[in-house]
């Protein structure tokens, strides 16, 4: 593996000696490693039983942390695991009812097949990206995202925000290739419509 | 004719084509009719994030988008979305508030001492 690769982490290396206090780890990072998983699996409880599993390896492979990567980093990359590791159990536990359930969801945004112009898609400004740059857009991408149901938030944000393929994803979460179709369909149009109430078609002033 | 259910077309509504005279208003109808319903479209665009689609279904959605702007706007919106999405972990400290609790950091370093010994 090449060294240069890790060149630009922003975390500062740290020896081995110091890396192996758990205590520090868990000062350090254990805050962001739940973030990292609550937005992930949605339940504080797993969250945080994921992050105590994380150390728990960590601990026990700390030989695997030969300073190459950011301590930070080569956490997460434990974490990332034990979420998926959840995420397969999960698929074998648990029907598609949240599926059904979102069946015939947004029907009152159509009238025989087609939008409703009146309250279909509206534009949305500015078309730069310049929200990007805002605290609050995010905040507001956030809250659209919890308001999707757990499965379906789960494969979206494996499938968007992590950048796992379809394939991957399905073999993930025990699902087929059609269903995970229609969940990420489902979760785009909720969330597309979430964003434009709550934030684009809002005045300035008034978005949260 | 009468459509059964009334579907005005708002000021906003920037369709290329909108059938306000008779020629634009057969075109309209013969597009509606050899494109699939919004309903389809919209799932069409979902699809197409997944996999590229052939080039008749590409073209259909250009034809559809043609009369109905609100399709077009939501594939525009996708590719936002799409662009939004990716770059949420990078934002996701600071609009998460969430901690572990206390109580919970002490569980785990006790759980980590314990596996130690």
């Amino acid at each position: 593996m090449s060294e240069h690769h890790f060149a630009k982490q922003t975390e500062p290396l740290v020896s081995p000696e110091l890396s192996s206090n758990p205590d520090r780890w868990v000062d350090e990072h254990s805050d962001f490693l739940y973030r990292y998983a609550l937005i992930r699996v949605r339940h504080r409880e797993v969250a945080q039983d994921l992050v105590q599993e994380t150390l728990l390896a960590a601990l026990k492979n700390r030989d695997g942390f030969g300073g190459r990567s950011s301590e930070r980093g080569w956490l997460c990359g434990i974490l990332k695991n034990k979420v998926c590791d959840y995420f397969r159990k999960l698929g074998r536990e648990t029907s598609m009812t949240d599926l059904d359930s979102l069946s015939g969801e947004f029907s009152e945004k159509f009238v025989g097949g087609g939008w409703i112009h009146l309250t279909g898609p509206k534009e949305w400004k500015p078309e730069s990206d310049e929200v990007m740059h805002r605290a609050e857009f995010w905040a507001t991408l956030r809250r659209c995202l919890g308001k999707l149901p757990d499965r379906v938030a789960q494969v979206f944000v494996l499938r968007e925000v992590d950048g796992v393929s379809s394939k991957e994803v399905c073999e993930i979460t025990s699902i087929s290739e059609s269903n995970l179709w229609v969940m990420l369909h489902r979760a785009r149009m909720g969330l597309r419509e979430c964003l434009e109430v709550n934030w684009f078609d809002r005045p300035s002033g008034d978005r949260k | 004719m009468a459509a059964p259910h009334p579907n005005p077309r708002p000021a906003s509504d920037d369709s290329l084509i909108q059938g306000r005279n008779w020629f634009t208003a057969r075109f309209e109808q013969w597009i509606g009719a050899v494109t699939p319903s919004c309903t389809r479209v919209v799932r069409l665009i979902s699809d197409a994030l997944e996999r590229p689609p052939d080039w008749r279904t590409r073209l259909t959605m250009r034809m559809h988008y043609l009369v109905c702007c609100y399709c077009r706007r939501y594939e525009k919106q996708m590719h936002r979305l799409r662009r939004f999405t990716i770059s949420l972990p990078e934002h996701i400290d600071e609009v998460m508030p969430d901690r572990l609790d206390e109580a919970v950091k002490e569980r785990i370093k006790s759980c980590l001492r314990d596996s130690q010994e």
